[in-house]
């Protein structure tokens, strides 16, 4: 009867998922460990944590191991057991200016005020494979291994003065010297929950800040380019002022004292981004500013974000870009609805040959063509 | 965890766990009363990540399990097919999550989550039907910018709609809209009606029950309460048409009175796509 | 009282009654929760829908209900903020509220009519016979006829503790739809009925109603 016959789909379903965990747990090859994948695909578990806003490392590493790899995937794992978490409680505001950096660099001044400091990067290495022996690679890792040797300064160990650390910014110099627009507010308005409310046209600056923040990477890249090269061309490159890796605190206020605590720190890429204006109605005799930063190590994002950012200021609405970026940037649904076209549509699709015969009928009958 | 980070959690949420938090139901429960209160727009929400996918029925999940309580009983359909892997999928989902009964006759069941159809009986005032939404925007074809299109719902400007259909009629003879026939709500709103087909529309005008609609992705919520006027848009002269084929009938039971879908061939033949409604009408039990 | 609960299941059976009442309104459902809350009916119609997100307040025009004390146990019970009437997103009215209030709280706009506040109103008795359980002596009886999205043809509910004034300013407020406020309607035993926005509301009668 009506029960009965329910297995059907759950036994074709329950098959398919035991495929997938036999292949995935029964590859012919070594189990690899969460640290490993933190270890060995760093920049991978990164942009899986910024894409699915949530600061945990062990974690993003199980979902991108649990998804095969598929990084949108991961992230939906990841967002998905976020949703299960209770919240403990709201963090403080954290000023952007402790942030500790390992890297840093400013691109509009060869002499900018604090260290230029290319901490890791492979910015300007060659892109050659590396194919020499395998064996040599691994036996230099179980070396360094053995003699724990560490890559990066640790903030809780600081080394270099405080300058080295949380150098001053180049935002600040120019503003000295009377080159900024000045748009800093003086009120504090509740920043935009984009987890909470869905965020439209026309949005606040916070709105967009956070949408492109847990934007996919990939997404946000190709909104930049086409708008730079592309058929939408709203935006022009800018000068990049600050482009900093590193480690901001977090603190939380105390549930007992009442008084605001550090619980530790989240690694983010922070992006201030120079604008020249040249608009008719803009002040071309000075500079505007765009913000980027995401969690983990992604400075595509950050700079996508930064230019995005300006470009949305100085659009003020004329064009769609606030759109695209607000309703088309994020991993989930973008990817979400478009595999969605796998699941049965034979209602519809029943429905559109219906109308096809009913036009052809209707230009049998001599209706208008 | 600790004495004290369980005194943090908020009290609401240690009770209810599992998919949907105690917090996320509160707010779509709001929501959904707002949708039922105005007719026809689509009401905001905070959609939450599911363990589906976005475009998978994530919106028609929550809107379930923001609902649904202990003593209701479930029946989840795609195209009319309680088998269907989808349908199976997310009925596991909510019954595991909740320990509700499931059913697949629709007059046994107290909730319907369905995508792309209604069933073809059983559904009176005790029922809410749950439709998953893929694309709430009834206007998309029309207008893109969003702007545009809250200004033209919020005062309902639907000239756009109404020039698109003429001209859909000039140039073809019939208007094709095929599934999702854009219809005006209580005088007032124009919905998309998901991808239900053209047969099931008049189903909704003066229902005994409440339908429901989730958009996860996009994350907006709309409603039709009972008995509220439904009415596909179209003009004076030209009829509404659903989809029927001359001479088909269910090779199963026989029926040409339900929605049949196609299975094609040099001979093509037909079968019911409510596959619940097809069984009892070959046992007799309708 | 000196504390107030609602427990998750109750709190779900609670909104499918708000739920009904509201997608057919003038039909009245009968509460009753279970015993693992503390709550009276009235304020569990609130308690059910309201987190630490919503703005409420609490306004009372008879003597028996302290409107601050209410406050103060609600907001314990749920997080949510208290605010004032012109601020918040749900009222309780212990009694029938004052034009003032009834005037001064949200309607919301074309654009977000979600912002339009919920009237939570408890009445001495609200019913679909003229027939009241409880003394009608000295209240304000109104006989209403209901028209609209969720009625059939024609819903008719009676209110002891509202006026007819009540009426005709809840007709003006909701007269530029889909602005306006939604309302429950409920009483001591526990029944519950609602008028949607939606809603044409019209006064049959109105009386006085004597021992």
């Amino acid at each position: 009867m009506g029960y009965a016959a329910a297995r059907g789909g759950l036994d074709a379903i329950e098959a398919a998922e035991n495929l997938v965990r036999r292949k995935r747990l029964n590859a012919d090859c070594d189990w690899v460990t969460p640290d490993q994948i933190v270890g060995r695909f760093r920049l991978a578990v990164d942009r899986v944590m910024g894409e699915a806003g949530l600061w945990e490392e062990e974690l993003a590493a199980i979902a991108i191991r649990q998804a095969e790899g598929d990084l949108i995937e991961a992230v939906h794992l990841l967002r998905s057991y976020r949703s299960t978490l209770p919240r403990f409680a709201y963090s403080e505001v954290t000023d952007a200016d402790e942030l500790r950096v390992i890297r840093r660099i400013v691109p509009a001044f060869r002499n900018p005020p604090g260290p230029q400091l290319l901490g890791r990067t492979s910015d300007y290495t060659g892109r050659l494979l590396e194919l020499s022996s395998e064996v040599a690679g691994q036996e230099e890792a179980q070396l360094l291994a053995s003699l724990a040797l560490t890559q990066e300064q640790h903030p809780s160990q600081p080394s270099g003065d405080q300058q080295q650390q949380q150098p001053r910014r180049l935002l600040e110099t120019l503003r000295e010297m009377d080159l900024m627009v000045d748009r800093r507010r003086l009120d504090d308005p509740e920043p935009f929950d984009i987890t909470r409310t869905p965020a439209r046209p026309p949005a606040s600056r916070s709105a967009r800040l956070s949408s492109m923040s847990r934007a996919e990477t990939g997404a946000l890249v190709n909104q930049w380019y086409r708008n730079i090269l592309g058929p939408d061309g709203y935006l022009h490159e800018v000068t990049l002022g600050e482009v900093r890796h590193g480690y901001l605190p977090l603190r939380i206020v105390h549930p007992i004292t009442g008084n605001p605590v550090a619980i530790g720190n989240i690694r983010v890429t922070e992006v201030e981004a120079i604008e020249d204006l040249n608009g008719i109605e803009e002040e071309r005799d000075r500079f505007d500013v765009g913000y980027g930063i995401c969690l983990g190590h992604n400075e595509k994002k950050a700079i996508a974000m930064a230019n995005l950012d300006i470009a949305c200021h100085r659009d003020n609405g004329r064009s769609q870009i606030e759109q695209s970026l607000l309703l088309t940037t994020d991993g989930l649904d973008s990817s979400g609805f478009l595999e969605h076209l796998k699941l049965p549509h034979y209602v519809t699709f029943r429905s559109m040959m219906e109308r096809k015969n009913a036009v052809r009928q209707a230009r049998k009958n001599g209706q208008p063509k | 965890m600790t004495s004290l980070l369980n005194d943090l959690i908020d009290n609401n949420e240690s009770e209810q766990f599992g998919i949907l938090d105690e917090y996320s139901k509160r707010e779509i429960r709001r929501a959904v009363l707002t949708a039922v209160a105005v007719p026809g727009y689509q009401v905001p929400f905070g959609s939450r990540e599911m363990p589906v996918a976005r475009g998978w029925g994530s919106g028609g999940l929550q809107i379930t399990l923001a609902v649904i309580g202990h003593n209701d009983v479930i029946k989840v359909i795609d195209q009319g097919d309680d088998q269907g892997v989808n349908a199976v999928n997310l009925r596991r989902l909510i019954v595991q999550s909740t320990k509700v009964s499931e059913t697949t006759t629709a007059a046994k069941s107290s909730i319907v989550q369905s995508r792309h159809r209604i069933p073809e009986d059983g559904l009176d005032q005790r029922h809410i039907l749950v439709l998953q939404v893929p694309v709430p925007e009834p206007l998309r074809g029309v207008e893109r910018d969003m702007r545009e299109l809250a200004r033209m719902h919020a005062e309902a400007d639907y000239s756009k709609m109404w020039v698109s259909l003429y001209e859909d009629k000039v140039r073809n003879g019939v208007i094709t809209q095929t599934t999702g026939y854009p219809c005006l709500v209580n005088d007032r709103y124009v919905i998309a009606t998901t991808p239900i087909p053209r047969w099931d529309i008049p189903k909704l005008d003066h229902s005994p029950f409440l339908t429901l609609f989730g958009a996860g992705r996009e994350k907006r919520i709309y409603a039709v309460p009972p008995f509220t006027k439904v009415e596909p848009l179209t003009f004076e002269d030209v009829p509404f048409e659903v989809e029927k084929t001359e001479g088909a009938t269910c090779s199963q039971c026989g029926s040409n009175s339900s929605f049949l879908v196609e299975i094609p061939g040099a001979q093509s033949r037909w079968v019911c796509s409510d596959t619940d409604w097809c069984e009892r009408n070959l046992e007799g039990n309708l | 009282m000196n504390f107030v609960s609602l427990s998750p299941v109750d709190a779900n059976d609670v909104f499918r009654a708000m739920l009904q009442t509201l997608s057919q309104p003038g039909t009245i459902e009968s509460l009753t929760l279970s015993s693992k809350s503390q709550c009276p009916t009235h304020v569990a119609l609130l308690l059910s829908l309201i987190d630490v997100e919503t703005k409420f307040s609490v306004v009372s025009s008879v003597p028996e209900a302290d409107q601050q004390q209410w406050t103060t146990l609600i907001h314990a019970a749920s997080g949510a903020p208290s605010a004032s009437e012109s601020q918040s997103e749900w009222v309780l009215s212990f009694g029938e509220p004052s034009i003032d209030i009834l005037e001064s709280i949200p309607r919301g706009t074309p654009h977000r009519p979600e912002m339009g506040c919920r009237l939570i109103v408890l009445c001495s008795e609200v019913g679909s016979t003229p027939q009241f359980e409880s003394s009608e002596s000295g209240q304000n009886i109104t006989t209403i006829s209901l028209r609209g999205p969720g009625i059939e043809t024609e819903n008719i509910l009676h209110i002891a503790g509202l006026s007819q004034r009540f009426f005709e300013v809840l007709h003006d407020i909701n007269g530029s739809f889909p602005a306006g406020i939604d309302v429950w309607l409920c009483d001591q035993f526990g029944k519950v009925s609602a008028i949607s926005r939606s809603t044409e509301v019209n006064v049959v009668t109105t009386r006085i109603g004597v021992k």
